[in-house]
């Protein structure tokens, strides 16, 4: 069970054009509704926060991060001096784009883990309507701030030792499925001085063994095809930022060939692992050849493997080949003409 | 009767450091299978002497450490040794593309005129290929990877026990000596490194 024992909040504006730009902040109480509705977010935050990030290292090199530096102070000695300096530099890296936010910073325990949760809401314009003597009142309020919107972020640290430990977090970020890498360039990369976790080369390499290792698993020559398609159609989701999960669910590739592909990745936790696509990588590890002879077959194995599948001999000068493999047959199917 | 620091840590050893060893060692060889030059791939866990030696330093009249096992980065460490000098810096490469790195550093003595251990020190998040055998909630985050040429490699190791850890105390002329070597060594170092690009074009070649 989490225990709560500071609430920070802040305002926060646009300020990447304008550094003159005052913020303000104030300690929230630990109690009422407001209090109950961040205690749920901040219960919430293990689960809702699956996007594994990594601060990233000095310019030189050593291990020095300032925004990590400025989260183990806050966690051992949390001031709203130290949250309204958080906040002067989420509002230099917020543009007019991002709009006015207001940024929560919550520091608590659960079990031996020191736990720290920074979120942003941002403004949006909603709509005050209140009963009274007269009738009904109804106003246009410019800032509420809303969790439920596209574009709501927040970034969870926890570790019983954070000045050994808080090199790793995780981001939940409504806009990055949606934008790709420009939204983790505001809030990973600019204010938070992250990356994610897993590399792109890193990513893409894995993703690609285990839809490969799935094409050589599948039983039936129907699933080879479909994994095979899934391979060749991966080349539009290049530098999308992405999970293994995702692709698969994207594919509509169902159940069976789904969980074939996830099992072949090395840890559960590598499914949902997002990281941006390097189609270069991917297609270096899974790549299928396809050769179709005007004799009315077609052959397809693994690029890096098809010559040692299928032994080429030059028949004439005319170009006539022929190829040949020895196996045995492990599914066969024929396909009617579609109606 | 209590568990000591070593008992705590021979378990840790067997149970989580070791097997994250052997799948770190079989992930990096697959990385660097298709790279020339690359003489070795090694991956290994801290024994548990070493372990509870640097567990127990003490430094300003306290531990160093509060909580070892949280905050000793080199409990599994992985070492790339190539050939020449210019391999080190496209393994580096490599090794940038696919770890995210805390620490990115070349180690080599600070004065000019000083010989004495080089070499270049990372220390990265543990990938995930490294964690399918273990209880990930009881594995160290990151890990320590050095890259080294054959000369830096069989300098350090030739010199770890006689000077590093030497047990008695060293004289101005041992340190002397032990430099001659090191100085020896970045020599040959550089020699090879300029004909392998006369000879073969250096580190492009394959």
């Amino acid at each position: 069970m989490a225990e709560i024992y500071h609430i920070f909040s802040s305002l926060v504006p646009p300020g990447k054009h304008d550094p003159t730009i005052e913020i303000h902040g104030s300690p929230i109480t630990l109690e009422g509704k407001l209090y109950g509705m961040l205690a749920n977010i901040y219960d919430k935050a293990d689960e809702e926060c699956n996007i594994p990030i990594r601060f990233l290292a000095a310019p030189n090199g050593t291990q020095s991060n300032e925004v990590r530096e400025a989260f183990v102070d806050l966690v051992e000695e949390p001031t709203l001096e130290r949250v309204t300096r958080l906040a002067q530099r989420l509002s230099a890296v917020s543009t007019a784009r991002s709009g006015l936010g207001l940024l929560f910073v919550i520091v608590g325990k659960v079990g031996n883990d020191h736990k720290l949760l920074i979120s942003r809401f941002p403004a949006n314009p909603g709509i005050l309507a209140e009963a009274n003597d007269k009738g009904l009142s109804v106003a246009l309020v410019e800032k509420v701030f809303m969790k439920n919107v596209a574009s709501y972020k927040a970034a969870l640290y926890r570790s019983p030792l954070p000045k050994a430990e808080f090199w790793n977090g995780a981001v939940v970020d409504k806009q990055l499925a949606q934008m790709g890498e420009s939204a983790a360039n505001y809030w990973i990369k600019e204010f938070l001085r992250s990356d994610l976790l897993t590399t792109s080369k890193a990513g893409s390499r894995r993703l690609a063994i285990a839809m490969k290792q799935a094409v050589k698993d599948a039983t039936s020559v129907d699933e080879k095809q479909r994994l095979i398609s899934a391979i060749t159609l991966l080349s539009g989701m290049k530098d999308q930022t992405l999970t293994p999960r995702e692709v698969l669910d994207r594919f509509s590739l169902g159940s069976s060939l789904r969980d074939a592909v996830l099992a072949n990745l090395p840890t559960p936790e590598a499914a949902d692992a997002a990281f941006v696509l390097d189609i270069s990588e991917f297609r270096a590890i899974a790549a299928f050849r396809t050769v179709e002879l005007d004799s009315g077959g077609a052959l397809t194995a693994a690029t890096d493997e098809f010559d040692k599948v299928f032994a080429k001999e030059v028949m004439g000068n005319d170009g006539t080949v022929r190829f040949s493999t020895v196996g045995h047959v492990v599914d066969e199917r024929v396909k009617g003409r579609d109606r | 009767m209590s568990e000591t620091l070593a008992d705590v840590y021979q378990r840790h050893y067997d149970n989580i450091l070791s097997p994250i060893a052997r799948d770190l060692a079989i992930y990096l060889q697959g990385l660097m299978h298709e790279q020339p030059r690359i003489d070795r791939v090694t991956a290994r866990a801290k024994s548990v002497v070493s372990f509870v030696n640097k567990a127990t330093k003490i430094e300003a009249g306290k531990r160093k450490y509060e909580s070892p096992l949280l905050e000793i980065q080199d409990q599994v460490a992985a070492r790339i040794v190539t050939f020449y000098l210019s391999d080190v810096e496209r393994v580096q490469q490599v090794v940038s593309g696919y770890f995210g790195a805390i620490e990115d550093s070349k180690r080599e003595p600070e004065s000019p005129s000083e010989f004495s251990y080089e070499g270049h020190h990372y220390v990265l998040f543990l990938p995930e290929e490294a964690l399918r055998s273990v209880d990930r909630r009881l594995a160290p985050k990151v890990f320590e990877l050095q890259i080294k040429t054959l000369f830096q490699h069989a300098w350090s190791e030739g010199a770890h026990d006689l000077i590093y850890k030497s047990l008695v105390p060293l004289t101005r002329e041992h340190l002397r000596r032990a430099a001659f070597t090191a100085a020896q060594a970045w020599g040959a170092d550089r020699i090879f490194n300029e004909l392998s690009v006369e000879l073969q074009g250096g580190a492009t070649s394959h």
